[in-house]
């Protein structure tokens, strides 16, 4: 049985908007004196904010890159072989 | 005297405010973020689209904004901290400016600058602690150590103590030179001196019945007059629970834990100041404490003194583990009736530490009792000497 892919998911899939909290934390922390152990663990957690960001981006843009790939695949093939490609 | 200008607080008005408000910015673009994303995934669901593969990436999919829910909640907790911290801040400088305005004397100004100092230091170890403890995934340890207090001051430390137990504020009061390290509902660790400057620290490991707060007192003007015999800082060591009963000695469990704390004690205070000289005096039962603390990895300490012992559980000297180039010695009153109980090479709790077959470096004391130590002349002479790195006869093991 082929599967049709409704067109409206497609276009909902390029529309989807690039993650990232578009703040920089990356200054947090900076307006306390240096050698405050408040400015050290805020500037402990911008770091792990930004690696998480970072992170959770990545996760984001591969989930929604594999399933374009998986829309265009699945548009002309069976169900069988679409249950494959996730 | 500090200067009229002087502040107590290491943050400038307004500065963890700022700081707050970024966190809250955060926390805000985090939560629309997620909120994007869940519009993004709702629109996916409307398209209509069925079936395994779908279902299997609308799964993960739904997992994104909830991270990003999760960071916003952190951030928004870290911003009510610094809320927090800033509102304590302004209170520890109006506490300062009401001082300053009341007393024009300098001694006491002095004293209370010290306090609110320390108090000052105080909040941001605690408050770089609480952003720690919702940023990080792995808890802290305990606050309830020496070590896990390394970067305080001894002020901050002792306030941060009394700030966990008020119950021990009239004794604090009682004895305002003492400096609190530990402290659970049923220990307690103060030095007498400043452990961070002086030249050598003794550790007093105290005995039978040293758990019964009602003789807290007794034992810290015991620990004061080792620091002034030695002219270095005093510790009384009531960091373990200790027999109530001379009968009750005969158990050993309590040593072995008390061991355990006081090895870790040790430790924390030799990463403190490690070019310090440290002497451990086991007094009593509690020389059976540091005589265990001694065996296995072994005790971070130059010189091990066993006084009033009951026995020891180490068949000589050597098989003690102690700082590189450490000493054993033993002192024991002659009348002491506890020579009674260590009995040799067979006593109740091990090796008599005076026995000559044991090697520690054996000091002569004057005739008392089993209290008499802490106030017989040629005792603390004994202390000042070792304190001051005066050598003995065994060569123990080294950590």
């Amino acid at each position: 049985m082929t599967i049709l892919l409704p067109a409206s998911f497609r276009r909902r899939l390029d529309s989807c908007q690039h993650p990232g909290a578009g703040v920089d934390g990356a200054s947090v922390g900076a307006g306390l004196p240096p050698a405050t152990h408040t400015a050290a663990a805020l500037a402990a957690a911008a770091a792990q904010w930004a690696e998480a960001d970072r992170r959770h981006a990545d996760r984001h843009g591969r989930l929604i890159a594999g399933l374009r790939r998986v829309a265009e695949a699945i548009a002309d093939t069976d169900a069988e072989t679409a249950r494959c490609l996730v | 005297m500090p200067g009229l200008t002087a502040r107590v607080s290491p943050f400038a008005p307004g500065a963890l405010a700022a700081e707050a408000a970024s966190s809250e910015a955060l926390a805000r673009a985090h939560e629309a973020e997620a909120e994007r994303l869940r519009d993004d995934l709702s629109g996916l669901m409307r398209t209509g689209v069925r079936g395994a593969w779908w279902e299997a990436a609308r799964d993960r999919l739904e997992l994104i904004p909830s991270s990003s829910t999760r960071m916003a909640l952190r951030q928004a907790r870290v911003s009510e901290i610094l809320h927090e911290a800033e509102a304590l801040s302004a209170l520890l400088e109006g506490l300062w400016r009401r001082a300053k305005r009341a007393s024009d004397h300098s001694v006491i100004l002095g004293a209370i600058y010290r306090w609110l100092r320390s108090l000052g230091d105080l909040l941001d170890w605690q408050c770089a602690r609480s952003i720690t403890q919702i940023c990080t995934p792995i808890a802290p340890p305990p606050i309830d150590t020496l070590g896990s207090m390394r970067d305080l001051t001894l002020d901050a430390i002792h306030e941060r103590v009394l700030l966990l137990h008020p119950e021990l504020e009239e004794l604090a009061a009682a004895h305002p030179d003492a400096r609190f390290l530990e402290a659970t509902p049923d220990t307690v660790v103060a030095a007498f001196g400043d452990i961070d400057s002086a030249d050598s620290v003794t550790t007093i490991v105290a005995g039978v019945g040293s758990s019964d707060r009602a003789g807290w007192h007794g034992q810290f003007e015991r620990v004061r007059s080792v620091a002034g015999a030695t002219g270095g800082a005093a510790i009384a060591w009531l960091g373990y629970r200790a027999p109530d009963t001379v009968p009750r000695a005969l158990v050993t469990a309590p040593a072995a834990a008390g061991a355990r704390r006081l090895r870790e004690f040790q430790r924390d205070l030799a990463e403190r100041r490690p070019d310090q000289r440290r002497t451990v005096v086991g007094y009593s039962y509690g020389s059976i404490v540091a005589g265990a603390a001694a065996r296995g990895e072994g005790l971070a300490a130059d010189d091990l003194v066993f006084m009033a012992s009951p026995g020891v559980p180490a068949r000589t000297a050597a098989d003690l583990i102690l700082s590189p180039g450490g000493r054993v010695h033993a002192i024991t009153a002659p009348g002491d009736p506890i020579g009674i109980l260590a009995g040799g090479t067979s006593g109740s709790h091990g090796v008599d530490p005076t026995a000559e077959a044991f090697g520690a470096k054996v000091w002569d004391v004057s005739p008392g009792g089993h209290s008499s130590y802490w106030e017989d002349p040629r005792t603390l002479s004994a202390l000042r000497t070792i304190t001051n790195g005066g050598r003995a006869s065994a060569s123990p093991g080294t950590t």
